[in-house]
């Protein structure tokens, strides 16, 4: 059953008055719940850009993205909001966390607007303390821990809403091979989990990876599937 | 309802954290706003307290006061003249004064020697009941009791002009509270009161009339001046507008410097909130990622702002109070009041009144709010994208 589905969708940027840029073109694509696809290509081919629409952080200027029957790219941005903090934990390529913030605090800044009690934020972020062994770590400063366990607090920030879709955008650029396959260690203990993955990377061993059921190729800023 | 208050409580935890965070920024605006309330706090105190005390000095002050005048300037005169006014219809009555200033050259002190007829004239408010101020009993405000060192003994000594000593006890200390208006004053009667000066029998300083109806009192005082050519004929008005405009124009200096304060002040205000980093607009950028909402990043703005400039308000609040209580506002002490190295002390009561309050929250705290809000609403601009 497809649980995404991208219809025809285009994206342009303004750049100045006369000027736009075309990223997307034409772009087509359906994704089963749990499954992993990887959309691989060069730098500017407009990977990031597919998954920024994927993950609500902005609309496709034509076509449209659905999920799970809803189409997001038609929501207003306090419901595309709702969709971010429900729907999708994001990893970012550089991480993006709060640097002067602990390992904690980071984990459970999802969970702030949602109301949820500091105590019950500590106990859902133990869990993932402990499954990421980052436990040791939780009161560091983020800029104090090394990469890997940045990266797996990026992870563990993205999961702390249990969200069925995780995204990550070169999840391994700045991994080493140990870490890489750290990583992959823990995005099939989430595919086991039920959650749908979508990575984008450039990275032979992501690409090669067994987990990864369906690949693309982002050429151009048009989407194929890989043979 | 329980969630939205949960979730503002969370996002108040947040902008806390976030202040404690960039707390070098922040500690910076703190004691610059602390400051800017001091000074207009410790001014605005000061003044109010100085009206307080106007007014509590007004109060006793009666509706006329006549004095004789000689060549321009203010001379003794003879009691009998109250006789002459007690044909003019509307006076409640005419009470005969000493008022005059000894200066005490062993402790380089000014006392106000008040010289009355009986306790029970224009002061017999501030006297303890049943007070007696026959033969040389005085009753003395605080400063001059400091002064003279008489807290544990009654008796002393002043000079008359030809340098024979007169002798007086102690018979009471005025209340502290009527500091203001008693702190540096020795009450007695008027017979000891000419002693101490060398007046002559039935001599006096001035004449203190009551009307019966304060609208009449112009009125009276035209009537006075014509029954009692030669003399000067004070209203309560007039001695009121003396006062304030005393400390009116010093105020007025006041007030313009500390509007050029204010001024710089919401330009820094404006700088800092304005200042929109480029780590802020990342930091804003990941929280509309991870699901803040426009609106909470605006509440974080906004609790962040309060905390701020709430929290500096008070502690500039309690340090001008501070500074008016227990130092007297020495800083404006010289600008408001001048200079003198005249004893006994001049001390202030302190005195603040919700308006005093209203107007400085107005005058720091709203416009800081109004500095930082535009910004913050701009910050909800950032888009979530940006971080991409």
């Amino acid at each position: 059953m497809i649980m995404i589905e991208l219809k025809n969708v285009e994206k342009q940027f303004t750049v100045s008055r006369n000027e736009k840029v075309h990223i997307l073109h034409e772009i087509s694509l359906g994704i089963k719940k749990n499954q992993c696809i990887c959309i691989e290509g060069p730098s500017g081919s407009g990977k990031t850009t597919l998954l920024s629409i994927l993950g609500g952080l902005y609309g496709p200027t034509s076509g449209s993205a659905s999920v799970d029957g809803v189409k997001i790219s038609r929501l207003p941005e306090l419901f595309l909001t709702r969709y971010r903090r429900e729907k999708v934990g994001f990893i970012y390529q550089h991480y993006n966390l709060l640097e002067n913030l602990t390992v904690l605090q980071n984990i459970c800044l999802p969970l702030v607007p949602l109301g949820i009690h500091p105590n019950e934020q500590k106990r859902r972020a133990k869990r993932l303390l402990d499954r990421f062994q980052l436990s040791h770590r939780q009161e560091y400063q983020v800029s104090s821990i090394s990469g890997g366990e940045q990266q797996r607090t990026a992870i563990a920030r993205a999961l702390i809403n249990d969200p069925p879709i995780v995204i990550g955008d070169e999840p391994t650029a700045h991994l080493d091979a140990e870490l890489s396959h750290d990583l992959f260690f823990h995005l099939s203990t989430l595919k086991a989990e039920g959650k749908t993955i979508i990575l984008a990377s450039h990275d032979p061993f992501v690409l090669n990876h067994p987990l990864v059921d369906v690949r693309y190729r982002m050429e151009g800023g048009r989407l194929s599937q890989d043979s | 309802m329980k969630n939205a208050i949960s979730r503002h409580l969370n996002l108040l935890d947040f902008s806390l954290l976030s202040l404690l965070r960039n707390r070098l920024k922040n500690f910076g605006m703190f004691v610059v706003f602390t400051l800017v309330v001091f000074f207009l706090g410790s001014f605005q105190l000061f003044t109010s307290s100085l009206q307080f005390m106007s007014d509590q000095l007004l109060e006793n002050v009666p509706d006329i006061t006549i004095q004789q005048m000689s060549a321009g300037r203010q001379i003794n005169m003879n009691g009998d003249l109250a006789d002459r006014l007690s044909h003019i219809y509307g006076i409640k009555s005419v009470t005969r004064r000493i008022w005059g200033y000894y200066f005490d050259e062993s402790n380089g002190a000014n006392y106000t020697v008040v010289g009355v007829e009986s306790p029970a004239s224009s002061f017999s408010h501030l006297l303890p009941e049943g007070t007696d101020l026959s033969a040389s009993r005085v009753i003395m405000g605080e400063g001059v009791e400091r002064v003279r060192g008489l807290t544990g003994r009654k008796a002393f000594t002043l000079f008359r002009p030809d340098l024979s000593q007169q002798g007086f006890e102690k018979a009471a200390v005025f209340d502290p509270n009527t500091r203001s208006l008693t702190s540096d004053m020795l009450l007695m009667h008027m017979d000891t009161a000419r002693s101490l000066f060398g007046m002559q029998a039935d001599e006096i300083t001035d004449l203190l009339v009551e009307s019966g109806n304060p609208a009449e009192i112009d009125t009276i005082a035209k009537k006075i001046r014509a029954a009692l050519p030669g003399t000067r004929v004070i209203t309560k008005e007039q001695i009121a507008k003396t006062y304030h405009g005393v400390f009116g124009w010093r105020s007025g200096v006041g007030s313009i410097a500390l509007a050029g304060g204010i001024l710089a002040f919401m330009i820094l205000a404006w700088e800092r909130a304005s200042g929109f980093s480029r780590e802020e607009k990342r930091e804003t950028a990941i929280l509309r990622g991870i699901g803040f909402q426009a609106a909470d990043i605006l509440s974080i703005k906004i609790y962040e702002t309060f905390c701020l400039s709430l929290t500096a308000f008070l502690a500039g609040l309690v340090l001008s109070w501070m500074h008016i209580a227990f130092f007297d506002g020495i800083l404006f002490k010289p600008l408001l009041l001048g200079w003198s190295v005249l004893k006994p002390g001049f001390s202030i009561i302190p005195h603040v009144t919700g308006n005093d309050l209203l107007l400085l929250f107005c005058l720091s705290v709203v416009p800081y709010w109004c500095a930082a809000l535009i910004p913050a609403w701009r910050s909800t601009l950032v888009r979530a994208d940006s971080v991409v």
